[in-house]
């Protein structure tokens, strides 16, 4: 039971390029689940590996129940690891691979077959304790490595993309299992994954980084609805977010479309944040309310699209659609894609047109500058 | 509960087990047999071989032709040591031993003092392997794992030991060893070829080949420095710590130049040398006795070569990481 607190921490490989974790500050409390969770490269291993002991912290300080950890060894802080590849040693089983570390700090013998007991209880290890890894399957041996770091009953877990290995189907029910073990056992967690559904899933609160960048950390909602800045809102979310640049702010309502038809109900307090005449809009896929298919618009203030993929997904559909805009229209939206999500009743077929609106109150706005989200500001 | 009206009812199916296919669903697969073509039928229980029987039989041959190369002298090396004079000179040569004369093993290993020869193999080559094989595995261990100042000049330096050829230093090796009055005896015969370059390069790249979390896992397991090595490391490294092994004993059991320049007599002077003084001896017409002594010396490394390579060949690291 620990809290885990970064202080102006940096990993600085060359002194020449920007570093691959720059100042990152970042308080988890004690029995917390944080899920660090970025594009790759991004620093979220090496943030990780920082924390264990395994990479030199050049700059800052790591903190474990506030006392510094920076300069003491990974085998002194207390911190226990599940890497991505599970690094079971091959020569032992289970039992062995488990009991490893305890037999190390010279623990009495019957104190390490109770505990072995029970990490074998906790995760169904039963008779696999005498088999050795070349005779598990890729879930079993996820699991002996998941029983190595809880039998140490560490201050802070680690975990190193633990699931990616696995199985689409293995990885949903692991990833529940861990969660539910994370909270039996109340110890705190460090969890690293480039998967955002295991970030929104598993963390009590996910912290988004870029290149060495933290960019925030919050609950999977908040990060969801309210993202802060448009790196967030557009890596939270699959399919991701449709940004519109541009996006006129007029008489304190942001509005859009022929004869700013359409409100987007931005609320009045953003709109007075807002530092220019025009914000950045994003509006999720399920924020979309289709009102119309065919050439002509059945309602007056909304956006005409052309459907270009249809994804049907089983019980909802995503259709990627490219805006039909007007020729002087100030807004841009990026990557010229909108998504919008369908229920599966609604047929849609590639070329369809279709007219949508945005759901009043669902958007999210940025500075047009800074691209911070409007309510940070 | 047994007797319950429930228990009664047969189920319409039995249960199947999750693992088993279901049969197809109605309508999607064709019930026909599928189609055989003239080159499907020719490579039915083939397996995966397309060549054809010219290459085949070339490949055979050439084969054929290896083996004899590397076999023929070696069976004219044990017929020969089972012959009597008069047999091995008989022309045209008899492909096999006519009387049978096993004597001459005898006469090697009583008169000859084999037996001392033997015995002095096996101490230098014991002692000389277990210190080369500690030296090496210890010293790769230290360029591997531990950052140090200069290490990689210090590797490069070991490297270009095994750049030199032992002629070179054998000169001012035997000038210090007749100083230090270590001739004859088996300290003077051990210490100079007790040096270990190959041991150092073949482990070390070895353990850098190993998976790098696991190492991490057991810093992170507080497993300490020598621990890792014995309970980690070199579990991990069997095959190749094997190999070093097998390459340092056969080298050693060889080892001719050096040994037969410090030691003359059988207190101390290995088979090799045993062998040049019984031809010495023998005089240079007397095969039976030379054959039967080579093949004393030949045998066991062919035991121990036989014994080892099974292990040798044998992946550890099988299951370590995902695989």
């Amino acid at each position: 039971m620990a809290t885990v607190e970064f202080r102006q921490a940096s990993r600085i490989y060359d002194p020449k390029v920007r570093p691959a974790v720059n100042r990152v500050n970042l308080s988890i409390e004690d029995g917390e689940f944080l899920v660090l969770v970025g594009p790759s490269g991004c620093g979220k291993s090496t943030t990780l590996r920082m924390l264990a002991g395994l990479e030199p912290i050049d700059e800052g300080g790591v903190y474990i129940d506030g006392e510094d950890v920076s300069e003491r060894r990974a085998r002194a802080r207390d911190v226990a690891m599940v890497f991505q590849s599970y690094a079971l040693y091959p020569n032992m089983t289970a039992r062995q691979n488990i009991s490893f570390a305890l037999e190390n700090v010279k623990m009495p013998k019957h104190d390490i077959a109770e505990r072995v007991e029970e990490a074998a209880r906790m995760l169904e290890l039963g008779e696999l304790l005498d088999k050795k890894p070349g005779a598990m399957s890729g879930g079993q041996r996820q699991r002996v490595a998941m029983g190595r770091a809880i039998v140490r009953h560490p201050k802070v877990f680690c975990m190193d993309e633990p699931l990616s290995n696995l199985d689409a189907k293995l990885r949903v029910s692991t990833r529940a299992q861990i969660a539910a073990l994370q909270r039996n056992l109340g110890v705190t967690t460090v969890y690293v994954t480039h998967d955002q559904t295991e970030a929104m899933t598993m963390g009590d609160r996910v912290c988004v980084l870029k290149d060495g960048i933290l960019q925030q950390v919050d609950t999977p909602k908040e990060l969801y609805e309210n993202p802060g800045n448009t790196f967030v809102a557009e890596f939270i979310g699959s399919p991701s977010i449709t940004l519109m640049d541009g996006v006129s702010i007029v008489d304190g309502r942001a509005v859009l479309g022929e004869n700013h038809a359409i409100d987007l109900g931005i609320p009045r307090e953003l709109a007075e944040n807002a530092r220019g005449p025009r914000v950045i809009a994003g509006v999720r896929p399920e924020a979309w309310e289709i009102l119309g298919v065919g050439a002509k618009p059945s309602e007056p203030a909304t956006v005409p699209l052309r459907v270009e993929l249809v994804e049907h997904l089983g019980s909802e559909a995503f259709a990627y659609c490219s805006p039909i805009m007007t020729a002087d229209s100030p807004v841009t939206i990026r990557q010229r894609r909108v998504t919008v999500r369908a229920d599966k009743r609604r047929e849609l077929q590639p070329e369809d047109v279709i007219h949508v609106r945005p759901r009043l109150g669902e958007s999210v706005f940025f500075d047009e500058a800074t691209q911070i989200n409007l309510a940070y500001l | 509960m047994t007797t319950s009206v429930d228990t009664q009812v047969v189920p319409p199916t039995a249960p199947r087990d999750a693992g088993e296919a279901l049969p197809p669903v109605p309508g999607t697969q064709i019930d026909e047999a599928p189609q055989l073509t003239a080159a499907q039928r020719r490579r039915r229980g083939r397996g995966v071989d397309q060549s054809s029987p010219v290459v085949k039989i070339a490949g055979y041959i050439a084969l054929a032709i290896t083996v004899a190369v590397i076999m023929v002298p070696l069976y004219f090396i044990v017929i020969t040591s089972l012959k009597t004079r008069p047999d091995i000179y008989s022309d045209p040569i008899t492909w096999w031993p006519n009387p049978f004369n096993p004597q001459n093993y005898s006469y090697v290993m009583t008169t000859l003092e084999f037996d001392l020869y033997l015995r002095n193999s096996v101490i230098i080559t014991g002692i000389l392997t277990v210190v080369k094989v500690t030296l090496g595995v210890l010293s790769a261990y230290a360029f591997a794992f531990i950052k140090f100042p200069l290490r990689n000049f210090l590797f490069v330096l070991v490297i270009a030991a095994l750049m030199v050829p032992n002629q070179i230093t054998i000169i001012s090796n035997y000038s210090l060893i007749a100083q230090l009055g270590w001739r004859n005896t088996f300290i003077g015969i051990i210490v100079p070829l007790a040096g270990v370059a190959f041991g150092t390069f073949l482990m070390r790249n070895h353990f850098l080949s190993l998976p790098k979390e696991i190492m991490e896992a057991a810093e992170m397991d507080g497993s300490s420095f020598f621990r890792t090595l014995f309970k980690v490391v070199l579990p991990m490294s069997w095959p190749t710590v094997i190999a070093f092994t097998l390459i340092t004993v056969v080298g050693e059991w060889n080892e001719y130049l050096w040994p037969f320049l410090v030691a003359d007599t059988s207190a101390t002077a290995p088979l090799p040398i045993g062998l040049t003084l019984l031809q010495d001896v023998e005089g240079l017409t007397n095969w039976g006795p030379v054959m039967a002594g080579t093949v004393l010396a030949t045998l066991p490394m062919l035991v121990i070569f036989l014994i080892l390579q099974k292990r040798m060949i044998k992946g550890l690291t099988a299951g370590a990481v995902k695989g």
